[in-house]
């Protein structure tokens, strides 16, 4: 293999996604033994979804990070026209499923989830933004992170409107966390940070009171019932909606009853809905244990670890590739933190899935873009590192 | 490519690090929720899924059957295939449309009846759920927040349109049929989706494909048959339907005793009276099931035994003859003076061995004049009571000796009686000098009332003198008349029995006396015969001689469980030698010229003895009398020596009309001559066999 080849070949990224794939085939595999499964093969459909992705992998190491950097803005151009014609759609060819409008289903047995998309274009040109930001302004005053900031906040807040209306309320929070985060770490003043940080709790702890207390008022101005009653129950468990109390109970048996080692393979005894998808922690916590999921949450800091290193190495030379992987590594955060805590039963329910693992072609196909993007940020990485040290 | 080498800001490793040392806490806290919920209390989960409900189903048995005493069957089982349909708990409508397209691919239901009762809702039911995607869409998310779940899916199904349901095609028609029958069953209790015309092929269809058709079975469930048609069947009863299931009125008692609603109990007759012996022993199946409702386990915790069989002392071969016997004197009697027999509707008798108790024979005929068709009524020997007439004498003359108020061979002159302010009373003729014995052979009216004049304290009779009656004289009479079974409950085994009419104003000493006044069932009068016949002992009218176990190899009856035996209710208390000039005075009655009866009887080699009886009856109508007429009446038994068997002929209203068919008479003999004719044609047949 020659040197040039070998640049290509990022063995930690390679080996920390093959044990997600495998992780994730071998908990759909599980998850099918539940009789709600009879006749579907999902271990097939998703092995298909990974090889798909694979290819988007491969593709995207075609284009140096200065090429991705300048097509940024298409992509995240793209990434809001498609939330925008999902918005337009008629029912025909967008369904409404639970009560939201966030699928295109025209094609039977294929529904696509444009958001999960536009969350991967967003991160994409947020690092640009961030990184072209810096170069214009050496030095930072407060004035310019005042812009940033400004800039940061138009550019989440355009697809968060239209993700909003579907309605898709963790989804909106998916993107409001990553820019947060990318805030945070674009080195913008702490003052201004925690005053908008404050303000923020503000806002939130009196929306949050106004629902609580005035639910009446809050549907009044423009809250939707199902959303204040989200926000109702995390408060008072006992007045979750039957089906949330049921996800939880049943989520809660699966996981509990697999207790330090789990069942093993194939002998589930919970019927948990929606157990390869949004529930996929839940039969990994019921076959394989307290061992087998806190090794899978393992897997996954190792992955955030190996992301925060790269960022960290590569933001001397690239910090449009470093934001990239900040940027990916709080999408795969909040999405694992979120998804694992909403099956033990520390976080409210949402149809957030557990990245890389759970069933699904968008969110497979648009974080192996995600991956992609990454991986070519440590294939750059590695190539910078070896023309320095000649 | 651009190499964008500057100073390196410091900021960015510090926050980096406290982002990354949260996000070190959050997974901490992570693992170390999945401790508390997996180590610490993962067994209590553990245990709540294991924990496991268990549910018993009862499984019906076949009903016994009901044989005659020759071992004939009279009420048989016939075996109907059924499909059931037993859902598990938490079954799902989107289920049950599946077992149905499935189950009519193999069965046929789509008769027009069963097509038309299909209701709408039936058919925006299913129309729902074959479109739920399309039907959901016409609820808006915002009327869907407002309503509760019962009332989404009542606004969905309103808005499907006339249309959409007016198109199916047979297929679908059939398994909404289907479908229909399959939400009628409860969880775990079986539902008999088709019985009554499933064909051997479709039967066999299904019991193929019961791993397809989760829930369904391929049963046998029976119903009641019937190889001797109508005869006897009335007094057999009835049971209910599937559909009726515990009668409404009983359901408590049944329900305590372990039935289900929808079980088929006796409602009437033997059924009824015997319904703890036929209906057998439930086969019980514990089911276990998981709390989300997978049946893990299924044992059979109390083996099913079909119902025990009842043996009856009816000789099935003997009734079928008094049926026909009494059907045509009866057919006789209308035709012959259809005017003057046009309130006679009904002819009765009772056979029975008088040792026993054993009911061999029940028969009652009923014309049904605006069908005009004769019916069997069996039942109503039991059932109606009417004055029976000169046939209850037996028991005046008893009462007569018990009272001490005339001694064996007294005399009386019988000439018509004459008491101050009522009419002449007489014998039909007047006799003469008359003995107690000959007084029953002639039936004399005037002994009997010399009788109940003493016993109503009057020995001092003068023709046309006014007579102060000792009130409580009827009741003594009517309490020697209960030792006989007349007038009270003849303890026979079956639901219901009549105990007759008890006269009330003015109590007529006399009337009384010759059967005039109190109203008795052919029962009752069949347990009196049978208690003279007898020697004074009064014994328990039965229909059922033995319960028996079902055979265990199927068909047929097994060992006898029980038998019933003879049960004496009481003695007459008179001396042996007064009862026999009771049984000769009847002797005679049938025997001696000069006997009520003896054209019909002398001359029988069967030795018979009995009683003769015609009562002067009325029918009203709305208070107004329509016309007088007369109940005949016969009861007799034989050999006079060693009685084995005894009966008794009720034929109320005939005409009042000289040259009246002797109805009765006619009865009453060709009962004993085919009693003793069936007797000798069966030890000519087993002498046959033996040789």
């Amino acid at each position: 293999m020659s040197k040039r080849q070998s640049y290509y070949i990022q063995h930690d990224f390679i080996f920390l996604l093959f044990l997600c794939i495998c992780i994730s085939l071998v908990a759909i595999y599980n998850a099918q033994h539940l009789e709600q499964y009879a006749g579907n093969n999902f271990v097939l459909k998703q092995l298909a979804w990974f090889t798909v992705g694979a290819l988007f992998v491969a593709t995207i190491q075609f284009l140096d990070l200065d090429q991705l950097y300048k097509m940024s803005v298409y992509a995240y151009a793209f990434g809001v026209l498609i939330l925008i014609i999902l918005f337009l759609s008629p029912e025909s060819i967008a369904r409404t499923i639970n009560g939201a409008k966030s699928w295109f289903t025209s094609i039977p047995g294929l529904s696509l989830q444009p958001a999960e998309f536009t969350k991967i274009t967003t991160i994409l040109y947020l690092a640009a933004v961030i990184s072209k930001h810096k170069e214009k302004y050496r030095k930072s005053t407060l004035k310019s992170d005042v812009m940033l900031l400004a800039k940061l906040a138009a550019v989440t807040a355009l697809p968060v409107f239209f993700v909003f209306q579907q309605p898709d309320f963790g989804t909106s929070v998916v993107f409001l966390f990553i820019a947060g985060m990318l805030v945070i770490l674009s080195g913008i003043d702490w003052k201004i940070i925690v005053t908008l940080i404050l303000g923020m709790l503000l806002i939130a702890a009196a929306s949050i009171a106004l629902i609580v207390k005035f639910p009446d008022a809050a549907t009044a101005i423009g809250i939707k019932p199902y959303q204040a009653d989200r926000v109702l129950t995390w408060f008072d468990p006992n007045s979750q909606s039957g089906n949330d109390r049921f996800h939880i109970e049943r989520s809660m048996s699966a996981i509990g009853s697999g207790q330090l080692t789990g069942k093993g393979m194939s002998s589930l005894q919970v019927q948990l809905p929606e157990a390869h998808t949004d529930f996929i922690f839940s039969v990994i916590g019921e076959s394989f244990g307290f061992i087998g999921s806190a090794a899978v949450i393992f897997v996954y800091f190792l992955l955030l670890y190996k992301l925060v290193t790269l960022g960290l190495k590569i933001y001397q030379y690239n910090d449009f590739g470093a934001y990239l992987c900040f940027g990916f590594m709080s999408l795969l955060l909040i999405h694992a933190f979120q998804n694992i805590g909403m099956t033990i039963g520390i976080m409210p329910i949402t149809g957030i899935p557990l990245l890389l693992i759970s069933y699904g072609g968008s969110s497979i196909l648009s974080t192996m873009l995600g991956f992609g993007l990454v991986y070519r940020v440590a294939v750059e990485y590695t190539i910078q590192n070896d023309y320095l040290f000649k | 490519m651009k190499n964008k080498k500057r100073k390196k800001r410091p900021q960015l490793p510090f926050r980096l690090n406290i982002i990354f040392f949260i996000v070190f806490l959050l997974f901490c806290g992570l693992i170390l929720q999945l401790g508390v919920v997996q180590i610490l209390h993962g067994e209590g989960f553990q245990e709540e899924i294991d924990r496991t409900i268990k549910d018993t189903t009862k499984i019906p048995v076949p009903r016994g059957l009901i044989v005659d005493r020759n071992q004939n069957v009279i009420v048989d089982n016939k075996p109907l295939y059924s499909i059931t349909y037993t859902p598990a708990k938490g079954t799902q409508a989107e289920d049950k449309l599946k077992v149905a397209e499935k189950l009519a691919e193999y069965i046929s239901m789509d008769s027009k009846e069963r097509i038309d009762g299909l209701t709408e809702r039936n058919k925006k039911e299913y129309w729902y759920l074959k479109n739920k995607k399309e039907a959901d869409k016409r609820l808006s998310e915002e009327e869907a927040n407002e309503m509760s779940n019962a009332e989404q899916y009542d606004t969905i199904l309103d808005r499907i349109t006339e249309k959409e349901i007016s198109d199916f095609t047979k297929q679908e028609l059939e398994v909404m049929v289907i479908k229909k029958e399959l939400d009628k069953a409860y969880s775990l209790t079986p539902q008999i989706i088709k019985n009554e015309d499933v064909t051997p092929k479709e039967y066999a269809r299904v019991a193929e494909h019961l791993d397809q058709l989760p829930g369904v079975n391929a049963t046998t469930d029976w119903n009641r048959s019937y190889p001797f048609k109508d005869s006897f069947k009335s007094l057999l009863g009835s049971i209910t339907s599937q559909e009726e299931g515990l009668p409404a009125e009983k359901i408590d008692y049944f329900l305590t005793r372990g039935y289900s609603r929808n079980d088929r109990v006796g409602k009437s007759g033997l059924e009824e009276q015997y319904e703890e012996v036929l209906r057998g022993r439930k086969e019980q199946v514990q089911y276990t099931t998981t709390k989300s409702g997978q049946v893990i386990d299924s044992e059979v915790i109390v083996e099913g035994q079909r119902g025990k069989d009842l043996v009856l002392t009816i000789d099935m071969e003997l009734q079928k003859r008094v049926d026909k016997i009494v059907k045509k004197e009866l057919k006789t009697a209308i035709q012959k003076h259809p005017h003057a027999n046009r309130f006679l509707n009904d002819a009765f008798a009772v056979v029975i061995n008088p040792q026993t108790g054993e009911l061999l024979a029940v028969s009652g005929q009923h014309y049904d004049r605006e069908e005009g068709k004769f019916e069997n009524a069996a039942y109503k020997a039991l059932y109606e009571a009417h004055r029976p007439g000169s046939s209850i004498k037996g028991a005046t003359i008893a009462a007569g000796y018990q009272s001490d108020v005339i001694s064996p061979g007294q005399t009386f002159y019988d000439a018509p009686i004459k008491i101050a302010g009522t009419p002449e009373k007489s014998s039909v003729s007047n006799l003469g000098s008359i003995n107690d014995i000959n007084a029953l052979k002639r039936s004399s009216n005037v002994y009997m009332f010399y009788i109940a004049m003493r016993m109503g304290g009057e020995y001092d009779y003068q023709r046309g003198k006014s007579i102060q009656f000792n009130p409580e004289s009827v009741q003594e009479i009517r309490n020697y008349f209960h030792q006989f079974g007349l007038g009270v409950s003849t303890g026979v085994d079956f639901p219901y029995e009549a105990t007759g009419y008890v006269g009330q104003t003015p109590p007529n000493l006399l009337d009384f006396s010759i059967g005039q006044y109190d109203t008795y069932t052919t029962m009752q009068l069949a347990q009196y015969i049978s208690t003279i016949a007898s020697d004074g002992y009064r014994v328990r009218p039965h229909f059922v001689k033995e319960i028996r176990d079902p055979d265990s190899e199927g068909e047929g009856t097994g060992p006898i469980q029980k038998s019933i035996n003879t049960k004496v209710l009481n003695k007459i208390g008179i001396k042996d030698e007064n009862l026999n000039r009771i049984q000769e005075g009847f002797r005679k009655a049938f025997q001696e010229t000069g006997g009520t009866a003896s054209s019909y009887f002398s001359g029988k080699d069967y030795d018979p003895a009995g009683k003769t009886g015609t009562a002067q009856h009325e029918v009203y109508e709305d208070g107004k009398k329509l016309a007088e007429t007369e109940n005949l009446t016969l009861v007799g038994y034989a050999p006079f020596d060693e009685p084995e068997v005894a009966f008794a002929v009720v034929v109320p209203n005939t005409g009042n009309v000289s040259g009246q068919h002797p109805i009765n008479n006619l009865i009453g003999e060709k009962i004993l001559d085919e009693y003793f004719d069936l007797k000798e044609e069966r030890d000519k047949k087993s002498k046959k066999e033996n040789n």
